[in-house]
C-alpha cells in the first residue's frame, strides 16, 4: 500500500496537475490583462511624448531610425523624439529629447538612471531642465561660471552628471541635425 | 474565538517575519523609499501569501509528500504571476516601481514557510487567518519603515510635503545605509517589546499560581 | 651580547607595547580624553578668529548635541553617566571642526547625534565602538545633505595674503582645475604653502591650521597620550605616494601640498590616533596608518570625491579586528616557541 503511494505515476501525475492547473490559470488571467497592459503602455508612451511636446497632435514612427517619433501638427513634422543615451556618475542615463524641426532642444525626460539622489538626479528638475530649450547643439556645453547664461550651469555638486545629460542631449540634437541635412523624409 | 485571533495576531508583531524572523530583508530593503512602493509590496505580499496557504491547505490530501515542495513552489510561482499580469496591467507605474522585487516574492522564504510549517497541517481557516496574519505583518512592517524613510528622506508621506518647503530632505534615510541603521533600531524596539510582553505573561502566571 | 642580556633586551622592549602586561598609573580616561581636548583648542580658536562666529556656533553646537545625546541615552537605558568623560567633547568639537565653517547649525547637531547614538552608544559605549563616531556622523552628513556639506566660505581679503579666494577648497581646485589654478589661486607656490602652514585659507572648521594642530599633536605626543609612530607613517605614505603617483609622471607630485592640505593633520593626529578603533599592537597600528595613508591618496587622486581622510580612516577601522588578529602577540609559555 505505502509503496504504491510512492510510486513514480503518483508522484509525476502530481506534478503534472500542478503545471496544468498553474498554465490554466496564468493563461487565462494573461488572456484578461494582456490588451488592457498593452493599452496602457501606448497611453503611458503617448503621454510622456505629449509632455514633451504638448502642441502636437499625433506622433508617428519615423521610418529608418529606430524610436524616433516625429512629432505632427497639421499633417506637418513640428518636432523630433529622439532617444539617447550617455554615461554619468553611476552608469547609463536613458532619455528621449524633443527637439524642434530646426534643430533646437524643446524639453527631454530622463526614462532611467543611476545618478546619486540629491545630486545628479536633479537633473530631472525643471530648473534644470529649462536651461536646455530652444539651445542648438552648439550651446550645449556645461559651464560653472555663474554669470553665463549662454550654456548650461552645472547642476551643484554634479559636475559629472550635468555633463552627461548635456552630451546626450547635444547628440540628439546633432542626429536631427543629421537627419535634416539628409532630405529628412516628409 | 480566542485561538483564531491568536493565529492571525501572532505574525503582527511576537512573529512578525521582518523584525522577529528577519526573513525578506531584501525587499524591505530596496522597495521602502516611498510609503506607495511599500504598501504595494505589502498587499501583494499579503495577497500571494493567504491565496497559497488556502491552496496548499485545500491540496494537502492529495500532494505527495515526496514532491510537496516543488507543488508547493509551483503554486506560489503561479499567484505571483497573476499579481504581476494584474499590476502590469492596471497599475504599470508600481509595477515599474517593483521592478525585480515583484518577480523575486516567488522565492520570499516567509510563503514558503507558512505552506510547510502551517497550511500543510491546518485546515482552510486556519490556513487563511495564518497566511492573512502574516501578511498584515509583513505589510505593517514594510510601512512603518517607508513612512519614516520617505518622511525623513524626501519630507514627503504619500507624496504629500508634510515639513513645508524650507525642509531640507536627510537623503541618508532614502539611501541603503538608512534603512540598514533604520531596521535595526526597529529590530530592536520588537525584540524589546517582545521581552516585556513575555516577562508580563511570567508575572501574571507567577501570581495566579501563587494564588490558587 | 650574553644571553641572559639578550633576553633583558626583548623583555625591555615588549614593556612598551600597549596590550598586556600594564603599569597601574594615576592617569584616568577622563583626564586624557580632556587633554586632547585641550590639544585641539588652538586650532579651535584659530577657527573662530579666521571663520567668525558661525565657527563658534557649529562647535559650541556639535559639542552641546554630542554630551546631551550621551547624557540622554546612558539616562534612559539606566547606564551609568559618563557623558561629561571629555570623550563626547571630543566627538562633537571634532566632527564640527571637519566640517564646513557655513554647515546649518542644525545639520551639526543631528550629526553629533547620530555619532553619539548610531556609531558610539549603540555599539556599547566608550571602547566598543568599531568606528570612530565623529567621522561616522560626518559621514552620515555628506550622505544626507551632500551639497551643504560641500559649500565653502566665500572667502573676503581676510588675511591681507590672498584676494579674491573662489569659494572652493585647495583640494576642490585641484581635482577640478588642476596644479597651476591652483598655484594661481595663491599668487606663488610659495604663497601656497605659507597659506596651507599658518591656516589662511579655505576648508573645514579645524583643518586649515596646519601649525596649530601640529603643536596639538605634539603636545600629545610629548605627554605620551599617543605614539608618534601612527601620525608620522601616515602622513609620510600621503608624501611619498603623492611624490609619486604626480599629474605629469612619476616623481612630479607636489608632497608638501597634498600633506597639509584638506584634513591629513587633523585625521593623522587627532583621529588615527583614536585609543578605541585603531590596533592594539605597534605593528598592527603602523599597517593601520600606511592604509590610511594609501587609501586617502587614493581617494585624492583618483577617486569621485576631492579629499579621502574621513574615509580612508573609516575603511581601516572595518579591517581593525581583522589587523588585530594578524599581529596577534606571541603567548609566552604556550610552546611552539623556535629553538
Amino acid at each position: 500500500m505505502s509503496s504504491n503511494e510512492h510510486s513514480t505515476f503518483k508522484i509525476a501525475f502530481n506534478l503534472a496537475a500542478a503545471c496544468f492547473i498553474s498554465g490554466i490559470v496564468i493563461g487565462s488571467v494573461y488572456f484578461v490583462t494582456a490588451p488592457v497592459a498593452a493599452q496602457k503602455a501606448e497611453e503611458m508612451k503617448q503621454e510622456s511624448m505629449k509632455a514633451l511636446v504638448p502642441e502636437a497632435e499625433h506622433f508617428t514612427e519615423v521610418a529608418g531610425h529606430e524610436g524616433w517619433f516625429a512629432a505632427e501638427k497639421g499633417g506637418k513634422a513640428i518636432a523630433y523624439i529622439v532617444p539617447s543615451e550617455s554615461k554619468g556618475y553611476g552608469g547609463k542615463i536613458k532619455m528621449l529629447v524633443a527637439v524642434t524641426a530646426d534643430s533646437k532642444v524643446i524639453d527631454f525626460s530622463i526614462l532611467e538612471h543611476n545618478e546619486t539622489p540629491g545630486l545628479g538626479d536633479n537633473a530631472q528638475k525643471p530648473e534644470f531642465r529649462q536651461m536646455f530649450a530652444g539651445k542648438g547643439a552648439d550651446k550645449l556645453t556645461v559651464t560653472k561660471d555663474p554669470a553665463n547664461k549662454e550654456n548650461i550651469q552645472a547642476m551643484t555638486g554634479a559636475t559629472i552628471s550635468s555633463r552627461a545629460v548635456t552630451k546626450g542631449v547635444r547628440e540628439a540634437v546633432e542626429a536631427v541635425a543629421a537627419y535634416k541635412a539628409e532630405g529628412g523624409a516628409k | 474565538m480566542k485561538e483564531h485571533w491568536q493565529i492571525f495576531s501572532k505574525g503582527l508583531i511576537a512573529e512578525n517575519p521582518i523584525f522577529i524572523l528577519a526573513l525578506s530583508l531584501c525587499p524591505a530593503l530596496a522597495v521602502t523609499t516611498t510609503v506607495i512602493n511599500g504598501l504595494t509590496m505589502g498587499l501583494t505580499v499579503t495577497f500571494v501569501i493567504t491565496t497559497n496557504n488556502v491552496v496548499v491547505s485545500i491540496v494537502r490530501k492529495w500532494v505527495n509528500p515526496k514532491v510537496r515542495v516543488p507543488v508547493y513552489i509551483t503554486s506560489i510561482a503561479t499567484i505571483v504571476t497573476v499579481a504581476q499580469l494584474v499590476l502590469q496591467a492596471y497599475f504599470p507605474v508600481l509595477y515599474k516601481a517593483m521592478g525585480i522585487y515583484l518577480a523575486l516574492v516567488v522565492v520570499f522564504a516567509i510563503i514558503l514557510a507558512r505552506a510547510e510549517v502551517f497550511a500543510s497541517k491546518n485546515g482552510v481557516w486556519k490556513s487563511f487567518l495564518d497566511g492573512f496574519g502574516m501578511g498584515c505583518g509583513f505589510t505593517l512592517a514594510m510601512l512603518t519603515i517607508a513612512v519614516i524613510r520617505e518622511l525623513f528622506g524626501a519630507g514627503t508621506i504619500l507624496g504629500v510635503p508634510v515639513f513645508g518647503e524650507g525642509y531640507e530632505p536627510m537623503l541618508m534615510m532614502i539611501l541603503p545605509p538608512g534603512a540598514f541603521i533604520l531596521i535595526g533600531y526597529l529590530v530592536a524596539a520588537c525584540k524589546t517589546w517582545n521581552a516585556k510582553q513575555e516577562e508580563k505573561a511570567r508575572l501574571a502566571e507567577l501570581k495566579a499560581g501563587k494564588e490558587a | 651580547m650574553s644571553e641572559e642580556a639578550v633576553k633583558q633586551e626583548t623583555a625591555s622592549s615588549l614593556f612598551t607595547v600597549s596590550v598586556s602586561p600594564h603599569i597601574r598609573d594615576d592617569e584616568t580616561i577622563s583626564h586624557i580624553m580632556w587633554q586632547v581636548n585641550a590639544a585641539l583648542l588652538p586650532a579651535a580658536l584659530f577657527a573662530v578668529w579666521w571663520f567668525g562666529i558661525p565657527a563658534l556656533v557649529n562647535m559650541l553646537v556639535g559639542v552641546v548635541f554630542a554630551v546631551l545625546g550621551e547624557y540622554l541615552w546612558q539616562k534612559g537605558m539606566h547606564q551609568p553617566i559618563t557623558a561629561f568623560d571629555g570623550s563626547a567633547c571630543i566627538t562633537g568639537l571634532l566632527l564640527a571642526m571637519s566640517m564646513s565653517p557655513v554647515l546649518p547649525p542644525y545639520m551639526v547637531a543631528i550629526g553629533s547625534l547620530l555619532a553619539i547614538v548610531v556609531a558610539k552608544q549603540s555599539m556599547g559605549g566608550l571602547g566598543f565602538n568599531i568606528f570612530n563616531p565623529a567621522h561616522i556622523g560626518r559621514a552620515a552628513l555628506m550622505v544626507s545633505w551632500p551639497v551643504a556639506m560641500t559649500t565653502w566660505t566665500k572667502m573676503a581679503d581676510a588675511s591681507g595674503g590672498v584676494d579674491a579666494m573662489t569659494s572652493a577648497t585647495p583640494l576642490n581646485i585641484l581635482k577640478m582645475q588642476g596644479y597651476d589654478a591652483l598655484i594661481a589661486t595663491f599668487g606663488s607656490q610659495s604663497d601656497l604653502y605659507w597659506n596651507l602652514f599658518i591656516g589662511t585659507r579655505n576648508g573645514s572648521l579645524g583643518e586649515t591650521s596646519t601649525l596649530l594642530l601640529l603643536l596639538g599633536g605634539l603636545y600629545l605626543i610629548w605627554k605620551g597620550y599617543v605614539n608618534w609612530q601612527v601620525p608620522v607613517t601616515m602622513i609620510a605614505t600621503v608624501a611619498i605616494l603623492t611624490w609619486i603617483f604626480g599629474p605629469t609622471g612619476l616623481f612630479t607630485g607636489d608632497p608638501v601640498f597634498h600633506v597639509m592640505a584638506g584634513g591629513l593633520m587633523l585625521g593623522a593626529f587627532f583621529m588615527a590616533t583614536d585609543m578605541v578603533t585603531i590596533p592594539m599592537t605597534i605593528k598592527g597600528q603602523l599597517i593601520f596608518a600606511v592604509g590610511a595613508g594609501a587609501l586617502t591618496v587614493l581617494i585624492r587622486l583618483v577617486g569621485g570625491y576631492p579629499e579621502g581622510v574621513c574615509y580612508s580612516l573609516l575603511l581601516m577601522n572595518a579591517v581593525t579586528p581583522l589587523i588585530d588578529r594578524f599581529c596577534k602577540p606571541r603567548i609566552f609559555g604556550a610552546g611552539g616557541a623556535k629553538s
